[in-house]
């Protein structure tokens, strides 16, 4: 008769310790030892059956048949299906369908932590370069007037356990790092596993002098008083700048708003968003991009270049304002020569100089030049034109549509000639070049009255800017 | 002698099965290799095992051997 083996009731003992372990000491993260040890059980059963069957041998026993039973095997297959599942569910989160989506929903079900992070300092020269490395959270820069960083914050840690964010806070520390003239702003989140997520809240004070790079994955930028150049790329922000002395490049994937009041420099935009507002910018501006919310520029000292799928703008300097929403362009005191290309569009412009050249598909346009009316010459293929100038300007004037209507509300010398469906206002007594075409739509020209001086629906100057929103105040939980 | 050796292979194949199988999860666990390139090796000790268990038996192999012996009829 087979003695029976050491195996089973080893096996219920260590059950047994594994309980009493999770009740004594709920800290050990038990799941995460079993879920990489498991193996190890298997080699510690195969070893002590082993050596319990050269312990028969020597001992002139009977040898078992077989060292492990139809039945053993089925537990042995049994604990790899769960060991190798409770491993590929620690260790692979991210193989879980939907990737990213899902992650953010596993990691949304956490606790906030609220954590402190420990305030760091480095001596810097004046006109050091800042790199902050890609991280989540928001960072607020600020200039000051003594020749060292100093970064502080908080960071809130979503987890399920207390303990797991607790090793999170450990393995995030704030780092200055310095490389050569640099200096390395590191928030180490990416040292943390995928179940738990950190969000960082820094504040970095910089040398005045010094240029910035940043990098985020999400949140805010807040940049104030930098003499240097900043450039930003992250994969949804909100940049707000304010007083920038050097060139501004934002590179962003998404943002909900990119605001710059106050650059010396040129300001490059590049990317997808939502609101753009510029504001007394010294440099070059340059926007390339898509951009679907309100978009405010506000004098501009050099020329603006603006690309978006939808409209380009380019003009040579604007003192005044522009806004631009959905379906509309709004100008007031621009410097040309103006071209402005759109698909769909409704345009109204104000006092501007040197040269206008308006190409639609689709929208209407109202024209105030100013005093000295400009060349300019407007093609849109259906909409109304209307023509305000003040009264006794000279023209060369030819404004014509293909079917519709002709208003000649400027009189002599100006006269209106019907055609088949369309008609044509003509009239030149010298003066600059004004050629306006419609393919379905009416033409206007008239005396400007005193009401058409500037368009009265632009809105006031921008507020100042707002700080990052402060996050919510995360739950705390105390532990037992 | 033969006997209990010829047990004694076919006793350990089971636990030396089971050692191996615990060994190359945790080196995939631990990133020496992954599993899905050491598998194979199940399959060789099963069969060195059974090989093993051959070799032990085979001096005995014919212990009942009926067949006619060529040399006697002749």
């Amino acid at each position: 008769m087979r003695r029976g083996s050491v195996i089973g009731p080893l096996i219920l003992i260590v059950i047994g310790a594994l309980f009493l372990m999770r009740n004594l000491w709920p800290d050990i993260p038990l799941a995460d030892l079993i879920s990489r040890y498991w193996p190890f059980v298997l080699i510690a059963w195969g070893g002590l059956r082993l050596l319990e069957i050269f312990f028969a041998a020597v001992t002139s026993r009977p040898v078992p048949r077989n060292g492990i039973s139809g039945g053993e095997w089925m537990l042995v297959f049994l604990i790899c299906i769960i060991g190798g599942t409770m491993y590929t569910a620690r260790h692979y989160a991210s193989w879980f369908p939907a990737g990213r989506a899902w992650r953010g929903v596993m990691v949304n079900m956490g606790e906030p932590y609220d954590y402190t992070l420990a305030a760091t300092e480095k001596p810097c020269a004046r006109n050091c370069r800042v790199l902050i490395e890609s991280f989540r959270g928001n960072a607020k820069i600020t200039g000051g007037n003594e020749a060292v960083v100093r970064a502080s914050g908080r960071e809130t840690i979503r987890s399920f356990q207390q303990s797991d964010a607790d090793n999170a806070n450990k393995e995030t520390p704030l780092e200055l790092i310095q490389q050569g003239d640099q200096i390395i702003v590191r928030t180490n989140q990416d040292r943390v596993s995928d179940r738990t997520r950190v969000n960082s809240d820094v504040e970095i004070t910089v040398p005045m002098g010094s240029s910035i790079e940043a990098h985020g994955r999400q949140g805010d930028f807040d940049i104030q008083n930098i003499n240097g150049s900043v450039d930003i790329g992250s994969d949804n922000a909100g940049v707000r700048l304010e007083n920038i002395g050097g060139d501004v490049r934002v590179d962003l994937r998404r943002s909900d708003i990119i605001r710059a009041v106050g650059v010396k420099g040129t300001v490059d935009l590049k990317g997808r968003g939502q609101d753009v507002e510029l504001q007394n910018i010294d440099g070059q501006v340059n926007v390339g991009g898509t951009y679907v919310g309100q978009i405010q520029l506000r004098n501009l000292a050099q020329p603006l270049r603006y690309e978006d799928p939808l409209i380009t703008v380019s003009l040579e300097k604007l003192p005044g304002q522009i806004h631009m929403g959905l379906g509309e362009f709004t100008g007031n005191n621009l410097i040309g020569p103006i071209r402005l290309n759109a698909r769909s569009r409704d345009v109204q412009m104000s006092d501007f100089t040197q040269s206008l050249d308006l190409t639609l598909d689709r929208g209407d346009v109202e024209l105030r030049p100013g005093k000295t009316v400009p060349k300019i010459e407007v093609h849109t293929r259906s909409g109304d034109i209307d023509l305000a100038v003040p009264a006794g300007t000279k023209l060369d004037l030819k404004a014509s549509t293909d079917r519709g209507e002709a208003h000649n509300d400027f009189g002599a010398p100006l006269t209106v000639e019907e055609s088949h469906r369309g008609a044509t206002i003509v009239g030149n007594s010298g003066g600059p070049q004004v050629r306006l075409e419609t393919g379905r739509g009416a033409v206007t020209v008239r005396k400007a009255g005193t009401e058409d001086v500037t368009f009265p629906n632009i809105s006031s100057p921008p507020e100042a800017p707002k700080p990052p929103e402060a996050a919510k105040p995360p739950l705390k939980v105390e532990r037992q | 002698m033969n006997g209990t050796n010829y047990n004694l292979v076919q006793a350990i194949r089971g636990p030396i099965m089971l050692i191996l199988l615990g060994t190359l999860v945790a080196m995939d666990y631990f990133g020496v290799y992954g599993f899905s390139r050491t598998w194979p090796m199940l399959i060789i000790a099963f069969g060195l095992l059974k090989l093993l268990e051959k070799l032990v038996v085979r001096p005995m192999a014919p212990p009942h051997d009926n067949r006619p012996q060529g040399g006697n009829v002749i």
